[in-house]
């Protein structure tokens, strides 16, 4: 208890800063979404650009979902819980913890002294995947509040409930996870933090780029249930009212396998000097 | 009871050999020198022996225990100071005694505030704040502070002033006194020379001498210089126990061969007006060996 204790006093003393500015940016970008949603939503309501295909096409893309020819309240959350600034902020914070041990601390040389302390390498891995799962609940309910503080300053009327909002918010920390994974993956198997960092992100721009293109082309459309950006849909949950229970069983099984993988590859591993 | 056994040890990295079928007993209580030239493997049995690396053949223990499988637990008793030491930019002494304590369910505050006192480090200030002698001190700390059965330091004085140095010494040689080990990896041969009751030398993955500082010191070759009265060097025979290095108008320089008694017994009926034989020169007989 105590070995964890420490090890965790440790990491949050090595992510705190990184939490908290995520944290902040996603507050912040929910804010000003939901400050500008009523001004967007009464141009997307007198546009007749909503007819034109190609415009469905991109908002499908955008969404994970097919649109209709009408646009509430709750399509225009999901837009903002779907915008690109939401899941590079996500995959970023993701990436940036998970890819700190073992891959970091080879690179600075300082698993050398931690490793030199009477703990496995397994709970030192699982040390800072707990530290990484707590900071990333910080981040995700971050962007819940700054939604809900934005809302009651602007007095919104016609607000979306509360479940589907969780709803959204656990599908989003479901795709954190699997992010999360991936790049604790990556990191068991580098000694430098950047290719780790490198890898992950690749895989990540992959998964947009399939998720975004999957409406355009036939092909991409049936790659697109490689990407782990397609499992994460606001816009069905809010506007559809589906619930997202089987896109975070999967994005779970990745993330958790992932990180399964790597805590093998790592407890197996060499420890190179650096 | 050897607190390190290595039997038959090797270690590749694919096509690269770190280390071939080395074999070591370290004793209970002893302090034992771990010197080669860079490259030859002093780093990768270290950090075999710290369960960084697992062997690809043969065995390495500590205190019994499988230094792959067991490592956690023979972590628990030992104190380890890396060669190349990387600390944490935002640590100071007293967080790293916090963290370490933790991590080791011990309370080392009063110990570690001891220690800093004995090496002259503040406890509040920050690792990207110190020099490198500072972070030295605090790497030697943390390692020492538990007060381990076992310390494995590769190059501790490095960075250190001479007065630090002595310190060192000084806590190894209580250390040692006290019934614990220390295995020694350094580069000062003086160094090895004055700590260690025992030294393994490693050249290309190999060990090439294991052996007690005594037995060396009975192998190593003494230099004799003998001043002779007038000219009368220059007719003399050597000896067969002398190795004549220099040979000058009034003096020569050589290295005994022979037994010490032997060269009384022949300087004696020489007309020679001094003589003298120097200390056995560890120094150079470990040069032997690196070469």
């Amino acid at each position: 208890m105590l070995t964890g204790a420490g090890l965790t006093g440790k990491t949050i003393r090595e992510i705190w800063v990184a939490t908290l500015a995520f944290s902040l940016g996603l507050f912040a970008f929910h804010v000003a979404v939901a400050l500008t949603q009523p001004l967007m939503q009464k141009d997307m309501l007198s546009g007749q650009w909503l007819q034109v295909k190609l415009v469905q096409q991109i908002l499908t893309a955008f969404l994970g979902a097919e649109v209709g020819t009408v646009f509430g309240p709750s399509a225009m959350t999901a837009i903002g819980w779907a915008h690109p600034i939401v899941l590079a902020l996500v995959s970023a914070h993701a990436i940036s913890c998970c890819t700190r041990v073992p891959a970091g601390e080879i690179e600075r040389g300082t698993i050398d002294v931690l490793l030199g302390l009477p703990i496995r390498r397994g709970t030192l891995y699982c040390g800072e995947a707990a530290g990484a799962a707590l900071s990333g609940l910080l981040v995700v309910s971050s962007g819940l509040l700054g939604q809900g503080l934005g809302n009651a300053i602007v007095g919104a009327e016609d607000r979306v409930a509360t479940a589907p909002m969780l709803w959204v918010t656990a599908n989003l920390y479901a795709l954190l996870a699997a992010i999360a994974g991936i790049a604790s993956l990556f990191s068991a198997l580098c000694d430098r933090r950047g290719r780790a960092v490198g890898a992950a992100v690749a895989v990540v721009v992959a998964s947009f780029f399939l998720s975004s293109f999957s409406p355009f082309n036939a092909v991409i459309k049936k790659l697109a249930v490689l990407s782990v950006v397609s499992y994460y849909r606001p816009f069905k949950v809010l506007e559809g009212g589906q619930s997202p229970a089987t896109d975070m069983v999967i994005l779970a099984s990745i993330g958790l396998a992932c990180w399964l993988i790597g805590l093998i590859l790592f407890s197996w591993r060499d420890i190179r000097t650096s | 009871m050897a607190v390190i056994s290595i039997d038959r040890l090797s270690k590749s990295y694919g096509a690269r050999v770190g280390v071939e079928a080395i074999s070591l007993d370290v004793p209970e209580g002893a302090i034992f020198g771990f010197l080669g030239p860079n490259g030859s493997g002093k780093t990768t049995t270290i950090r075999v022996l710290m369960g960084l690396l697992r062997p690809t053949r043969g065995t390495a223990r500590v205190f019994g225990l499988d230094s792959w499988k067991d490592s956690h637990r023979i972590k628990a008793d030992l104190g380890y100071l890396p060669g190349d030491l990387r600390l944490y930019p935002w640590l100071t002494l007293r967080e790293g005694l916090r963290i370490f304590g933790a991590v080791r369910r011990r309370d080392l505050t009063a110990a570690g505030r001891e220690h800093a006192d004995e090496f002259g480090l503040d406890p509040t200030v920050r690792v990207r704040a110190m020099s490198r002698g500072m972070r030295q001190k605090l790497g030697l700390i943390l390692a020492l502070v538990h007060q381990p059965r076992l310390l494995l330091l590769d190059e501790p004085t490095a960075s250190l002033d001479p007065l630090m140095q002595e310190n060192v010494y000084r806590r190894l040689r209580q250390f040692s006194a006290d019934g614990r080990t220390v295995f020694l990896s350094s580069h000062t041969l003086s160094e090895v020379e004055q700590l260690c009751q025992r030294v393994a030398i490693l050249r290309e993955g190999r060990v090439v001498m294991d052996d007690t500082i005594e037995n060396l010191r009975s192998r190593a070759r003494r230099v004799v210089t003998i001043r002779w009265k007038g000219v009368a060097g220059t007719s003399t025979a050597i000896p067969p126990f002398l190795s004549l290095s220099e040979r000058r108008d009034h003096t020569w320089r050589a290295e005994l061969t022979g037994s010490s008694v032997e060269l009384v017994r022949w300087s004696a009926e020489l007309p020679i007006n001094d003589l003298s034989i120097e200390q056995p020169d560890l120094t150079k007989l470990f040069q032997t060996f690196y070469a």
